[in-house]
């Protein structure tokens, strides 16, 4: 068993014998040698499974002459029907049908019929299971119902071929077929000249009607008969142009077409048809409508462009006449005629033109070019003409050449789809996911981009990560969605590989996460929380992994550096959080842990880790002259600031000020300022310290009078420091308590 | 819990701006927003069921917005059978209803503790149908997320995921906003395009706004998925300015009355909320819920919106003027004379008391803002950052920096220094940035900093120096320093931030081509980034044109305040504008740096 690309599809069975076989839908009917049927058909499971059974005496040692197959779907039962005919030793010999049931105990029934002509040489069932027609040996076509119970003989085949075909045409005509050659090597008696008389033909006949007519009532009024040189087009021939050209017709449409001729021949005789044919308008509007509907019939350009001139001749004399019906089949005669053409290979008749039009014949007309014609051709042939109409879908025409294994014409095609939206869905749909990416992207619709983005993780898994982070918008989007979802995760793995300082990054985002936790907690509750020890070795682990991917950086050496230290920092935090019993350690950074200690009154510990950890002696200056500010050291820090000595400290003085004006220690702060030695500096610390009289005495002592003009613009409005002011300008040198300390 | 139950009350009684004199018709956003916000309550669209009872929870960022934005006063009231209003946090409120509904932006950050919120609230209470509402727009990956990933359609009974579509918020008469607190870092951290679309929505709901919505136009936004933006005539123009083309402005100390309150106090949805009685003197309303303090700041407060876009050092004066116009106001009682002269007194008398009032109010926040601009450490900030934009003694400004990580100072404000210098010079030199990096690594924590530089550099707020600045240029062409100021009086936009002028406004002032000097479209030259203009050939007469200011990515109060002074220069030069700002989010320094920052700067 294959499929239509040559795979197996499943195991093969066994027959042995094999004689005849027919289809049954969904698997096979065999008549083997041995007297036995069989059936091989697909279960739902797909696996094929054969019944056999034995065939009754009367089908004898010879094969069958015919079987025929009704299909479960279509037979009575519900089960797979096959008939048969045995083959018969002499014509006159009365034929007989067995029926083979293939239900779970296959059973074979001689119906017991006693059919003259000899053996059935061609059966048919009709399309609906309904009926069945059959040919004997003699000639003898008969009809019956598919169980037999009501057979009748219609009529002979008055010829010795045997029809090489006999098949339904619907479900109400029967047709049987004889091909040329078959008179030639059946009748080889017949003189030459009478083989140029014989063609293939072709009998139609209604079984209920037994007139012999082609009055068939089909779903289009032709078919076709494949030799493999010609196509053979039979067409029903309309009643308009019966009307109109049948031998003596007096129907309105013959008598304009003769009146044309005559016309044409200038003959008076036009003039007496025409002045008849405008005496009853209404006959002459039905006269040119024939000629329309014939037009159409037609299959000659030529015979066409006459019938319409005919037409058109009519309508000269009747001014009634709406010309609709003639535009619109001029137009469909064109139509036509296109698609007649070689290239494109769609003889279609008129009729089944106007059953189809519309969605269906485009379809028609598209399958034909997406299968047939070349790529580039095909693709700007669609675009070209799709451009002019809206609302008409890519998405279904590329779908379309995709089943049909075009996929580069699938994509020209959805490159030109305007609509975002469906164009990405098309392009997963035919599974060109990359090119899908791409367009939503192009699209930036986040909606989009991510129907692209969970279609490749969950088809591709991890694979789908070096193409979604090739682009900033779709690497976003990944990451938020892998860290939005846990069981997404994985596919970070696959990230990280190439991008290192991503996965340090988040780490360290874990480690903020756990920081932030523990601070949130730390400041809900009085002491230590219960808990310190857990997120401590959480927070290391977050480090410790942070530094390991950073190692991995390309450019990760300070990063690493400072991580280690990091670690070594929450290492010394645990320590003094439990020795010292402070909690505060515990989420402090490099400076303040420094600061803590020395709080704790451990500068020692905290001088020798300054070292180590490479703090600036500014860094260090300012932490010690804070902590020693918050534990009220005041003499301390004048020490820090080298009272008394000649040695400068290592951050300037208007710091010291600062912190000490901070802490209240306004007097002691102003010590600080004459060291200071920029005037406008020394103004600002001045005001810091509120002391307005010592800005105003500094600006006079140094003879800086703008800046003395300044200050008491600033002082404007405060009635006490205008007054400090006054003094400090009035104020006699000597009298400064603090000129003498500094010099 | 953001708010208890008994306080519910509180949210009712708000003070949105009236939005009595908006040019383009704003109100009906806000009018739309609230109906479609009713209708959800009364339960047409939420609950066929007899039992209408509800719980609402939501998203913390969102409930400011709601509670301020005038959209749900009417809608969360017990009429509607709204049990409670809680904020989604870890910490589950079990106060029992038949409907739990949540409102919540579409961030997947935020699903799982919702996901925790609703299948723990319904394992407790019962059977209760749950409502999801994404603010504005649901995202497929929000509910794929939710769908996939937490499987919640398969452990509750009962859930509906929908969108409530809430865009831009008006705040007030000229300034409309998204109210998303985290578009700069959305766009520029994260890449998230979604913040986009909904801006590209809301530009369609603005036309709409704006006019009758012609079924023309709705037509075309349904059929067509691109499609080229009509302006109604009124609407002279849109400018739609992103926040990357100036990311400086922000992050400089806003110096104008409403920058200031920002700066120190913070404004949330038009709102403030002062860490001080602002409440003095004895003829002032007291506050009737002691917990709900919060100041509105819109143009409904005359007060305010005469002092709002002024210099803050003028501010004083102008309160003084005016209490003295009161004074004298009712001092005019004592010469009443008959009965027309009463009348005439007592007419003008509640504005008189509304105006005495605001004054007092004005005056203590005027009062307490002034203690941090007259403190030496914000005029040295100052000073700092005019040095910055002027490129001047580069060394010094170091300096301060670095005694500003040694004292210590909060991160933030360390930070936005930083980053200033790193925006004006296209980068720090490779010496300097290890040293700052290094020394804030100590003092403010190691992984803190890292994470920091990293997120900074991302969004190119804080980058190693690679090419030559292009700010001298602009600066120049744009005329971003002043040399000559009259805070007082100004003649230009320099005033908002003392001598610096917004980039931003100057592309609004040369996009007009309003700035009366040739070298408008010099400027726009000069400015980095792809451009593109829509421009509306429609001329209305008569009427004054509107002009559209589109921010992404969010604006300061400064900014408005100068774009404000910009429609007063034009009017007064007989070429009247009316400019309505519309943004994603009224942002400063600290929200944008905040919003950037991976890691809590507050703890």
């Amino acid at each position: 068993f294959y499929d239509y690309r040559g795979r197996t599809i499943a195991t093969s069975q066994h027959i042995q014998n094999p004689l005849m076989c027919c289809s049954t839908g969904n698997g096979v009917a065999v008549v083997m040698a041995n007297g036995r049927a069989a059936s091989l058909e697909c279960e739902e499971s797909g696996e094929y499974r054969a019944r056999v059974c034995d065939l009754p005496r009367v089908v004898g040692s010879l094969p069958p002459s015919c079987v025929a197959c009704v299909t479960a779907q279509l037979s009575d039962t519900g089960y797979t029907h096959l008939l048969l005919t045995p083959t018969l030793s002499s014509i006159a010999d009365d034929g007989t049908v067995v029926q083979v049931t293939f239900h779970s105990k296959p059973r074979a029934v001689d119906l017991a019929k006693r059919i003259a002509g000899g053996s059935v040489v061609r059966m048919s069932v009709s399309p609906d299971a309904t009926n069945v027609a059959f040919i004997t040996e003699d000639g003898s076509v008969y009809i019956s119902d598919v169980a037999f119970k009501a057979i009748s003989l219609l009529f002979n085949t008055e010829t010795e071929a045997i029809p090489a075909q006999l098949f339904w045409c619907g479900n109400a005509a029967v047709a049987y077929l004889h091909l040329a050659q078959q008179f030639t090597t059946a009748s080889p008696s017949a003189g030459d000249d009478d083989d140029d008389d014989i063609e293939t033909t072709l009998t139609i006949f209604d079984p209920w009607n037994r007139d012999h007519c082609f009055s068939m009532e089909l779903a289009t009024d032709v078919f076709g008969v494949v030799e493999c040189d010609v196509y053979q087009f039979l067409q029903v021939v309309p009643q308009e142009a019966h009307r109109m050209f049948q031998l003596g017709s007096t129907a309105p449409s013959a008598q304009l077409l003769s009146a044309f001729d005559e016309y044409a021949l200038e003959s008076a005789t036009s003039v007496r048809l025409i002045r008849a044919l405008t005496e009853d308008p209404e006959g002459l509007m039905v006269a040119i409508d024939d000629c329309v509907t014939s037009a159409g019939f037609e299959f000659d350009s030529k015979q066409q462009q006459r019938l319409l001139r005919v037409a058109s001749f009519g309508k000269s004399f009747c001014g009634t006449y709406d010309t609709e019906s003639f535009v619109g089949m001029s137009r469909r005669l064109r139509v036509l005629h296109a698609v007649r053409k070689p290239h494109v290979g769609m003889a279609t008749s008129m009729q089944q033109f106007l059953t189809l039009e519309g969605d269906r014949f485009v379809q028609r007309l598209l399958t034909e070019v997406i299968s047939n014609w070349p790529m580039q051709f095909a693709g700007t042939a669609i675009i070209d003409k799709f451009r002019h109409y809206s609302g008409l879908s890519y998405r279904k025409v590329a779908q379309l050449a995709h089943e049909r294994k075009r996929t580069r014409l699938a994509r020209m095609l959805l490159e030109a789809e305007p609509h975002a939206s469906s164009q990405v869905e098309a392009l997963l749909d035919i599974k060109e996911v990359d090119a899908a990416l791409k367009k939503a992207i192009e699209s930036s619709d986040p909606d989009l981009i991510f129907a692209v983005l969970a279609y490749m993780t969950g088809h591709r898994g991890a694979s789908a990560v070096e193409s979604l982070s090739s682009n900033s918008v779709s690497r976003s989007m990944l990451l938020e969605y892998c860290l939005a979802c846990d069981s997404r995760r994985s596919l970070l793995a696959e990230y990280y590989r190439d991008h290192p300082e991503y996965n340090t990054h988040l780490a360290i985002l874990q480690y903020l996460d756990e920081h932030d936790r523990f601070t949130r907690q730390l400041q809900k509750s009085i002491g230590s929380p219960p808990m310190w020890r857990t997120y401590q070795e959480r927070k290391m682990t977050s480090i410790q992994g942070a530094e390991l991917h950073a190692k991995d950086e390309h450019d990760g050496v300070l990063k690493e550096r400072l991580l280690r230290l990091q670690s070594e920092l929450i290492d010394e935090q645990t320590k003094h959080a439990e020795d010292l019993n402070d909690s505060k350690f515990l989420n402090a950074s490099v400076t303040e842990t420094l600061r803590l200690l020395w709080i704790h009154n451990r500068g020692d510990r905290a001088e020798a880790l300054a070292k180590r950890w490479k703090v600036t002696e500014k860094a260090l200056c300012w932490i010690k002259l804070r902590a020693l500010a918050q534990l009220s050291d005041w003499p301390a820090i004048d020490k820090l600031a080298g009272k008394g000595t000649k040695v400068k400290p290592p951050i300037s003085y208007d710091g010291f000020v600062h912190t000490l004006v901070s802490h209240g220690r306004l007097e002691q702060a102003k010590e600080y300022i004459p060291k200071v030695s920029n005037i406008e500096e020394r103004m600002e610390l001045y005001l810091v310290c509120d002391d307005w009289f010592g800005a105003a005495m500094d600006c006079r002592k140094t003879g800086e009078l703008g800046i003395l003009e300044q200050l008491r613009e600033r002082a404007k409005g405060n009635a006490r420091a205008m007054e400090q002011v006054d003094r400090g300008t009035a104020a006699k040198m000597e009298t400064s308590p603090f000129a003498s300390l500094f010099r | 819990l953001y708010w208890k139950k008994e306080r519910r009350s509180c949210l009712y009684r708000t003070h949105m701006a009236s939005l009595s004199h908006d040019v383009i018709k704003l109100s009906s956003l806000r009018d739309t927003a609230r109906k479609e916000m009713n209708q959800l309550m009364e339960g047409n669209s939420i609950v066929t069921g007899a039992d209408r009872s509800k719980v609402i929870v939501i998203e913390p960022a969102l409930v400011d917005v709601f509670k301020y934005s005038g959209i749900t006063s009417d809608a969360f009231k017990k009429e509607n059978q709204v049990k409670g209003i809680f904020s989604l946090c870890p910490d589950v409120e079990f106060t029992p209803a038949k409907n739990l509904v949540f409102f919540l932006r579409p961030n997947p950050s935020l699903l799982r503790v919702l996901t925790a919120y609703a299948t723990t609230y319904c394992q407790k209470v019962g059977k209760t149908s749950v409502f999801i509402y994404f603010v504005p727009k649901k995202t497929m990956m929000a509910e794929h997320i939710l769908e996939t990933e937490y499987r919640l359609s398969e452990r509750l009974s009962h859930v509906t995921i929908s969108e409530f579509d809430m865009d831009l918020v008006p705040l007030d008469d000229d300034v409309i906003s998204m109210e998303l607190g985290d578009s700069f870092s959305s766009l520029y951290l994260h890449g998230d395009l979604s913040p986009l679309h909904w801006i590209a929505k809301s530009i369609i709901k603005l036309q709409q706004c704006d006019s009758d919505p012609s079924p023309r136009f709705v037509e075309k936004v349904l059929s067509q998925p691109i499609f080229v933006l009509e302006l109604t005539p009124e609407v002279e123009a849109m400018y739609v300015v992103d926040r990357g083309t100036d990311l400086l402005t922000p992050l400089l100390t806003q110096l104008t009355y409403e920058g200031l309150i920002e700066e120190l106090y913070g404004i949330a949805t038009g709102h403030f909320d002062p860490p001080f009685e602002v409440a003095a003197g004895g003829d002032v309303k007291p506050v009737a819920d002691p917990r709900d303090r919060k100041i509105p700041l819109n143009g409904n407060d005359r007060m305010f919106s005469d002092i709002r876009d002024k210099n803050f050092s003028t501010v004083g004066s102008i309160l003084y003027q005016k209490s003295v116009w009161v004074k004298q106001s009712y001092e005019r009682r004592k010469e009443v004379q008959g009965l027309k002269d009463l009348k005439e007194f007592m007419k003008g008398l509640p504005e008189m008391q509304e105006f005495h009032r605001l004054i007092g109010v004005h005056t203590n926040i005027a009062t307490q803002i002034g203690k941090t601009t007259q403190s030496a450490d914000f005029r040295k900030r100052i000073s700092m950052e005019q040095k910055i934009i002027q490129q001047d003694d580069e060394r010094e400004v170091l300096d301060y920096v670095e005694t500003l990580i040694n004292r210590h100072e909060p991160f933030l404000s360390v930070m936005r220094m930083i980053c200033m210098m790193s925006v004006v010079n296209n980068g720090l030199k490779p010496k300097v940035f290890d040293q700052l990096k290094e020394s804030l690594m100590l003092s403010y924590g190691i992984p803190q900093v890292i994470a920091a530089f990293h997120n900074l550099g991302r969004c190119g707020l804080l980058i190693r120096n690679e090419s030559r600045s292009v700010f001298p240029l602009l600066r120049k062409t744009a005329r971003l320093w002043a040399e000559e100021l009259q805070e007082a009086n100004p003649t230009d936009m320099a005033y908002a931030y003392s001598g610096y002028t917004p980039l931003l406004s100057r592309i609004v002032e040369a996009m007009g081509g309003l700035s009366g000097l040739f070298n408008d479209n010099d400027v726009l030259e000069t400015i980095p980034g792809d451009k593109a203009e829509i421009r509306n050939d429609a001329e209305v007469p008569g009427s004054t044109r509107v002009i559209i200011v589109y921010v992404i990515g969010g604006i300061t109060n400064a900014e408005i305040s100068t774009i404000r002074f910009l429609e007063n220069k034009l009017a007064s030069l007989g070429e009247p504008r009316h400019f309505v700002v519309a943004t994603t989010n009224v942002t400063s320094g600290s929200k944008m740096l905040e919003s950037i920052l991976p890691f809590d700067c507050k703890l």
